[in-house]
C-alpha cells in the first residue's frame, strides 16, 4: 500500500501506481549539499525516491544560508550532509537517508557508486565533475549535472541509456573557472537549476519525457532564455579502472619551506600571467603545452608545481604522474604567495 | 554574422551577443578574430555553431546567416 502523500502525482497518468513504485525502489546519491543539493534534495525525498545518499565532506557557514535552506544559524559548523539527513528525515520519515561526511574522492567514488542507481551532481568544482564523470562510466551509472555562474545554469543527463559523457560534451578543463564564491550568485538561480536537476531524475526513473541526454540546457535567468546545445558523443576507451586509478591518485602536497633547493620549480602559468616569480630552479610551462614540452622536465628531480589558484597544478600532477615521474608535489602556496615569500626575503 | 557569449565569456567580452559584419570567413578567422579582440585563451571556451558544439580543430566554412557561440563549463553550484 502506497503512502497517501503521493496521491496528486500518482493521479497523473505518467506516474500512477506503478511509477510511484519506481521512484519508491530507486536509490539516488547526490555529490555535494550546496546550493544545488538544498534543492534536489527535498523534492526527490517529497517525490518519494525511496533511498537518497548524500555525499559532502564540507560544514555549514553562514554564507551558505542565503542559498542552502535546509540549514539555520544553528546548524553552523555542522556536517552538511548528516544535517541535511537529519532535517529531512524528520519531515520524510518513510525515505532512507543515509549520510557520509567526507568529499568524494578517486578513492570512494567507485564503492560508493555501486550502491546507487543514479549520481546527481551538485558540486561546485570542475575537477570534481571529471571524477563524477568517470566513476559513472565504469560503474556504469547515469549522472545528472547542473553548474552555475552567475545568474546562468546549464543542466545535462549524461551516461544514461549509452548516452554521451562530460567528457564528449567538455573533453578539456578549463584553465580558470569561477566557483559561487568567487562569482556570486543568486539562491533563485542554483535552486532553479537543482530543480531542473531533480526533473530529470524524476523523468530518468519513471520512464516519461525526453530526458536532457546529447544535448545541454543552458538557461539565462536574467533574460529566461534558454538555448539547446547539442554535441557529438564518442566512446571513451581511456577510461578504464587503472587511468582511473593514476587520475585520481592523491595528490601530494608540499610546502614552499619544505622543499629541496636542487629540486625543480614548474610554473604551469601561463606566459603572460603575473606576478613574475624569482626562484632557482624554476621553469615555466604553460599546462596547455606541458604534454609536448615534457622533455624539458627533468625526471631525476624533486618536482614543485605551482599556478594562480592550485588548480591548474593539479591537472600538471596528473599529467606527469600519467608519464611516469614519481617525484612530484604541488605546492601550498599560489604563484602570489610564493611572490610575496620572495619579497619578504628579499 | 551573430556572436553570442554565454557564462563567464560574456563577463569578459562585456557583451552577450554582437553582429560581426563579415563574409566569406572561416571558423579559425573568426576564432582569431575574437580571441584578439576579447584577449580570450583558447582553452578557456568552447565554440557552437548554430547550437551545435563544435571541435576547434577543424576549420569550417562560416555562412552569413550562422550564428557562433562561445561558451564554457560552469563550476558553481
Amino acid at each position: 500500500m502506497l503512502d497517501r502523500r503521493y496521491t496528486r502525482q500518482m493521479t497523473l497518468p505518467q506516474v500512477g501506481e506503478s511509477g510511484q513504485e519506481k521512484l519508491a525502489q530507486a536509490r539516488v546519491l547526490i555529490v555535494g549539499a550546496g546550493g544545488l543539493g538544498n534543492a534536489v534534495l527535498p523534492y526527490l525525498a517529497s517525490s518519494g525516491i525511496g533511498t537518497l545518499g548524500v555525499i559532502d565532506g564540507d560544514e555549514v557557514s553562514l554564507c551558505n544560508l542565503h542559498r542552502q535552506v535546509l540549514f539555520s544559524e544553528s546548524d553552523i559548523a555542522l556536517s552538511k550532509s548528516e544535517t541535511a539527513c537529519k532535517k529531512l528525515s524528520i519531515q520524510f520519515p518513510a525515505i532512507e537517508f543515509k549520510s557520509y561526511s567526507e568529499f568524494l574522492t578517486g578513492q570512494n567514488a567507485l564503492a560508493l557508486f555501486r550502491n546507487y542507481d543514479l549520481i546527481v551532481d551538485a558540486t561546485d568544482a570542475i575537477e570534481a565533475r571529471y571524477l563524477i564523470n568517470d566513476a559513472s562510466i565504469l560503474t556504469n551509472k547515469p549522472f545528472v549535472h547542473a553548474s552555475v555562474y552567475r545568474f546562468q545554469f546549464q543542466v545535462a543527463v549524461f551516461n544514461a541509456h549509452q548516452s554521451g559523457s562530460y567528457r564528449c560534451l567538455y573533453p578539456l578543463s578549463p584553465t580558470n573557472s569561477q566557483t559561487c564564491a568567487e562569482a556570486g550568485v543568486m539562491p533563485t538561480t542554483v535552486a532553479m537549476a537543482g530543480l531542473y536537476q531533480a526533473n530529470e531524475v524524476l523523468k530518468y526513473f519513471l520512464e516519461i519525457g525526453q530526458l536532457l541526454t546529447n544535448e545541454m540546457l543552458l538557461v539565462d535567468t536574467l533574460t529566461n532564455r534558454q538555448t539547446h546545445f547539442a554535441y557529438d558523443t564518442q566512446h571513451h576507451d581511456f577510461i578504464t579502472p587503472s587511468f582511473f586509478a593514476l587520475t585520481y591518485a592523491p595528490i601530494e602536497k608540499i610546502r614552499l619551506g619544505q622543499t629541496k633547493q636542487i629540486g625543480i620549480f614548474l610554473d604551469v602559468r601561463n606566459d603572460e600571467e603575473l606576478p613574475f616569480i624569482t626562484l632557482e630552479n624554476y621553469l615555466r610551462i604553460p599546462l596547455a603545452s606541458l604534454t609536448i614540452q615534457l622533455s624539458l622536465v627533468p625526471r631525476n628531480k624533486e618536482i614543485y608545481i605551482f599556478c594562480q589558484s592550485g588548480n591548474r597544478s593539479i591537472d600538471a600532477h596528473h599529467i606527469l604522474i600519467e608519464n611516469g615521474y614519481t617525484n612530484v608535489y604541488c605546492l601550498h602556496e599560489t604563484a602570489a604567495q610564493i611572490n610575496q615569500v620572495n619579497s619578504q626575503i628579499s | 554574422m551573430r556572436i553570442t557569449y554565454f557564462g563567464e565569456i560574456a563577463d569578459i567580452t562585456g557583451k552577450s551577443t554582437e553582429e560581426l559584419m563579415i563574409k566569406g570567413e572561416t571558423l579559425h578567422e573568426v576564432i582569431s578574430y575574437l580571441s584578439s579582440t576579447y584577449n580570450l585563451t583558447s582553452n578557456d571556451f568552447y565554440v557552437a555553431i548554430n547550437h551545435k558544439l563544435v571541435a576547434m580543430d577543424k576549420d569550417i566554412h562560416l555562412n552569413e546567416n550562422d550564428e557562433v557561440a562561445l561558451l564554457s563549463p560552469f563550476a558553481g553550484g
